[in-house]
């Protein structure tokens, strides 16, 4: 015998109002709520870090592999047993100690950037130049930190929870490009 | 390797007095045949699959329903019918010496398109309620429905699933590991499709129009399947070529519409901006566009089934474009009803932009200038071969080869990189019937070899001899046991042996009920990328690990019940006819020698290294349901996740060790949802996923991170041999990542015509 399948032409009208309504609300559902990733990167509840505005000064090199801001926990004030900026990068990123930013677009003049990072003192808010391989590992420079006056150390920046501290601007400046660190062997 | 010789010797002899005794003493024989008929329409039922209960021996219906099986044994039999969308049903019948027994029968549909046989869990077919661990089965009717440019992309709609670069996660198997080292072993037709040197996955090399199901397997599965298989198995089954010839097509056309803000913007190819702009450029448009042909026949006993398919896309970002060529071909060659050779042959060709990372948050759609024109020409292409022969109804055998060939080239500034990997495998696999007993027993070997500049030249060894036993004590319990031996050596670097035990009971006390406990162990042997990959990739350096010498492990647990609910009165629940089916499942995985990628602080690098021990505990729940007789159907799943690393991961410097944090990109819960309503030829959907935040990640820590909200829509006309959807991907244009810093696809819609001649 054959079965009595339903359609909607054979529905009651208060079906037909439940389908109508279940399409309804779950269209409503499907389009609530927000875009998830914002372009700041601040819409986090829990977020705190710094922003500011990195000025160029000079010519980008043409062996420039990319520009990155640096942030820190501790700035060398002694010789280190590192050999360059790129071993001192690495080895503190590795132990969660620096955070680095997205990659500053080559040749501009001046960048405005938004660093998230977890509360706390950073002491060395830097620029730092890669040039391409393979001189990359050996080769990173700063172009420049973050000073409030004309000390010659770095200022520590405190970042409050769930506070962005601004105006951090930094001068990176390429005729200094290949300015050592005393506290590096290289 | 004196025990392994040993062990094979027996296995053989153990096979060769079953194949003695099975044809001494199964001299009188019958046959069946039957027509399968759909009880509304009484049309014919093409491809229903009937199985003389208690024996090797089974068929599929043609397109006119028809069927026959051969060789059986005189005497009463039980035929058990299954079809995906139908009533399972069983019928008794009697063989007579050297005749031929004739049987019709109707099939019901259901509403509820609960999948009846399956493969994967125990290599052999069995219902699915009779699989001891859990099992979701996707059917074709269901990809196609989703449109989806590759496979992947409908598969995320999985309780418990999740994919990141291409590598599955099953209950939080796999984090994001830069697509090396697959947990899940992907196969097809049962022949595995993991890349020989990075053991990760190709999607753009399965043939999605040929789909016929896609069986998921959650647990440990090297106890039957080896390696790759520690935390489950993806089967993906094609469709048998047709006996009535047939072309296929699918057509699709789609745009990426704007990000959510207008700041991201990175270009005025969006095609909305231009309408909205009156500048309408279709040639170098956002689009993406496709076309699949696919044609199948059967010419006496050979089915052949032949896709080609060509896909094209321009992105939503930069770096973002591709060129898909993609074929497949299967023949079925029937030498008699009960043996057949099935030979396959598959080739992707994938020239496509690279995105490693973007070049910032406010402009996520970019990369640094320095990886613009990145791009990678992907090669791939395989040869699969089984030869199965069921030489009586209590014994059967498959013979399986397969090679599978992985070819790409780069052009990065300053580091190009190429590898071709030649994975070679071969399987023999019986099937022995015995009173209550059901023994599959097997052997394997797997040959690698690489020669890459980001690898060196390397190459390894796997083999492997299986066996595994099912017991039916009674119709209410079955017992599942089995275990495997594996081998494993990277020339002048590692050797490794492991051995996967595995238990399973299945306990059904009425009909509609089933309860399943497992326990097994799975292992994974690190991949030559693992062990051997060199390379610099955007700031960060990987340097090889030639330490990395066992492999990691992980013993899996799971208790799980499935239970149908079924009202029969059309006036019930106020006319709301409702049926569900539900399933809960707890589980636990302990894993050991776990390989992730890590940071060296002494290399100053990352390199894949053992993390130690970890553990995920761990509850997932589904629910199909249908009311109004199949008007409406949902489908939904919760998996939650306590996941942990117990040895501190991510650090060598013993004092920064900081051990029971969260798993690096895993999510604590998973849901995904969907919903249907069929209005005649008129159907609209919903499906929406999400996943919570990853709580620990190992780059970029600061990187806001944002849960998971995805919704797919779609409305779809069905003319008769011609179906129309239009789809609308990601509806809610939700901005979030699974991997750090690459934007998955913004919202995109799509038109698709598909039919057939």
């Amino acid at each position: 015998m054959k079965r009595q399948l339903t359609t909607l032409s054979t529905m009651n009208i208060n079906d037909k109002r439940s389908i109508i309504l279940i399409i309804a609300g779950l269209l409503i559902l499907a389009c609530y709520g927000g875009h998830g990733l914002s372009p700041t990167g601040q819409n986090a509840t829990d977020s705190s870090g710094i922003s500011g505005t990195v000025k160029f000064i000079g010519n980008w090199p043409d062996s420039t592999f990319q520009v990155i801001v640096v942030a820190s926990k501790s700035y060398p004030r002694n010789i280190t047993d590192k050999d360059s900026l790129y071993d001192f990068i690495s080895n503190e990123l590795i132990l969660e100690n620096i955070i680095l930013s997205d990659t500053i677009p080559m040749n501009v003049d001046q960048y405005n950037y938004t660093l998230n990072l977890k509360p706390g003192v950073y002491e060395w808010i830097l620029i730092a130049w890669f040039p391409d391989i393979p001189e990359y590992f050996k080769g990173a420079k700063e172009l420049g930190a973050y000073y409030s006056n004309s000390d010659s150390i770095p200022e520590s920046v405190y970042v409050p929870p769930g506070e962005f501290v601004e105006n951090i601007d930094i001068i990176a400046d390429f005729k200094n490009i290949h300015r050592e660190l005393p506290f590096f062997k290289k | 390797m004196k025990t392994l010789t040993r062990t094979y010797q027996i296995v053989c002899l153990f096979a060769g007095i079953f194949l003695f005794k099975s044809t001494l003493f199964a001299q009188t024989k019958g046959a069946i045949e039957g027509w399968i008929i759909e009880e509304n329409t009484g049309n014919p039922l093409y491809g229903a699959n009937i199985m003389a209960k208690g024996t090797l021996l089974g068929n599929s219906s043609d397109t006119g329903g028809y069927f026959n099986i051969q060789n059986l044994p005189t005497g009463p039999h039980l035929l058990q019918i299954t079809m995906i969308g139908y009533e399972k049903q069983s019928v008794p019948v009697s063989i007579r010496p050297d005749a031929t027994a004739q049987v019709t029968v109707h099939l019901a549909p259901t509403v509820l398109k609960q999948p009846t046989l399956v493969v994967t869990a125990t290599k052999r077919k069995q219902h699915i309620e009779d699989a001891p661990t859990t099992v979701d089965v996707i059917q074709s009717e269901y990809i196609l429905k989703r449109n989806p440019a590759t496979l992947d992309e409908v598969l995320v709609n999985t309780p418990g699933l999740g994919i990141i670069e291409g590598q599955i996660e099953l209950r939080g198997s796999t984090g994001f590991n830069y697509a090396a080292g697959s947990r899940v072993l992907l196969m097809i037709d049962g022949h595995p499709m993991i890349n020989g040197d990075t053991g990760g996955i190709n999607w753009d090399a399965i043939p999605v129009e040929e789909v016929d199901h896609v069986e998921i397997v959650k647990g440990a599965g090297s106890a039957l399947y080896g390696g790759n298989a520690m935390s489950g198995m993806v089967n993906i089954i094609t469709r048998t070529p047709r006996i009535t010839p047939q072309l296929r097509y699918r057509l699709h056309w789609g745009f990426y519409d704007e990000p959510a803000y207008g700041n991201w913007l990175w270009t005025d190819r969006f095609l909305t901006r231009q309408i909205s702009e009156n500048n309408i450029d279709l040639q170098h448009a956002l689009t993406y566009e496709g076309v699949d042909v696919s044609y199948s026949q059967q010419i006496r006993d050979v089915g052949i089934l032949a896709t080609l398919g060509r896909k094209t896309s321009r992105g939503y970002h930069e770096n973002g474009d591709y060129t898909l060529w993609n074929a497949f071909l299967k023949t079925v060659i029937h030498f008699t009803p009960q043996k057949k050779w099935i030979l396959m042959g598959n080739l992707a060709f994938n020239d496509h932009g690279e995105f490693i990372q973007w070049e910032s948050q406010s402009a996520p759609m970019t990369v640094p200038d320095s990886e613009y024109g990145n791009r990678i020409d992907y090669r791939k292409g395989g040869l699969m071969s089984t030869f199965k022969h069921a030489i009586n109804h209590r014994f059967a055998y498959t013979v399986k080869s397969n090679w599978y060939r992985t070819d790409w080239k780069n052009n990065f500034p300053g580091m190009p990189d190429y590898a071709v990997t030649d994975k070679i495998g071969s399987e023999i696999q019986v099937d022995l019937l015995k009173g209550n007993h059901g023994f599959t027993l097997g052997t394997e070997g797997i040959y690698t070899i690489t020669d890459a500049r980001i690898f060196g030249q390397e190459s390894s060894w796997d083999a492997a001899i299986y066996a595994e036993d099912q017991i039916k004590f009674s119709p209410l319990w079955t017992l599942t046991a089995g275990a495997r031996l594996d081998v494993h050596r990277i020339p002048d670097v590692s050797f490794d042996w492991q051995i996967s035990p595995r238990a399973g009971l299945v306990f059904r006390p009425q009909s509609g009920t089933s309860v399943r406990m497992s326990m097994g162990r799975g292992f994974r042997a690190p991949s030559l990328a693992e062990v051997f990959s060199e390379v610099y990739v955007s700031g960060m350096r990987v340097v090889p690990n030639l330490e990395l010498k066992k492999a990691e492990k992980a013993i899996s647990a799971e208790i799980g019940i499935n239970q149908m609910f079924q009202t029969t009165s059309h006036e019930q629940l106020y006319g709301l006819q409702p049926k569900f089916i539900v399933d809960v499942a707890l589980f636990a995985n302990w894993y050991d020698n776990m390989i992730d990628v890590g940071k060296n602080s002494n290399l100053h690098a990352y390199q894949f290294m053992d993390m130690g021990r970890a553990e995920i505990y761990g509850l997932e729940s589904k629910i199909k349901a249908s009311l109004w007789d199949g008007l409406f159907i949902i489908n939904s799943g919760w998996t939650w996740l306590d996941h942990r690393d117990l040895d501190g991961w991510g650090l060598l410097d013993k004092d920064k060790l900081n051990p029971g944090e969260p798993l690096p990109y895993r999510s604590n819960h998973r849901v995904t949802a969907g919903g249907e309503i069929v209005l005649n030829r008129l159907s609209f959907g919903l499906d929406y996923r999400y996943a919570s935040v990853h709580k620990k990640v190992i780059i970029f820590p600061n990187d806001q991170r944002v849960p998971m909200h995805v919704v797919d829509a779609r409305i779809q006309y069905n003319f008769g041999k011609l179906n129309l959807s239009i789809d609308c991907k990601n509806l809610r244009n939700y901005h979030y990542t699974l991997r750090q810093r690459l934007l998955e696809p913004i919202r995109h819609y799509v038109i698709t015509l598909r039919g057939n001649i």
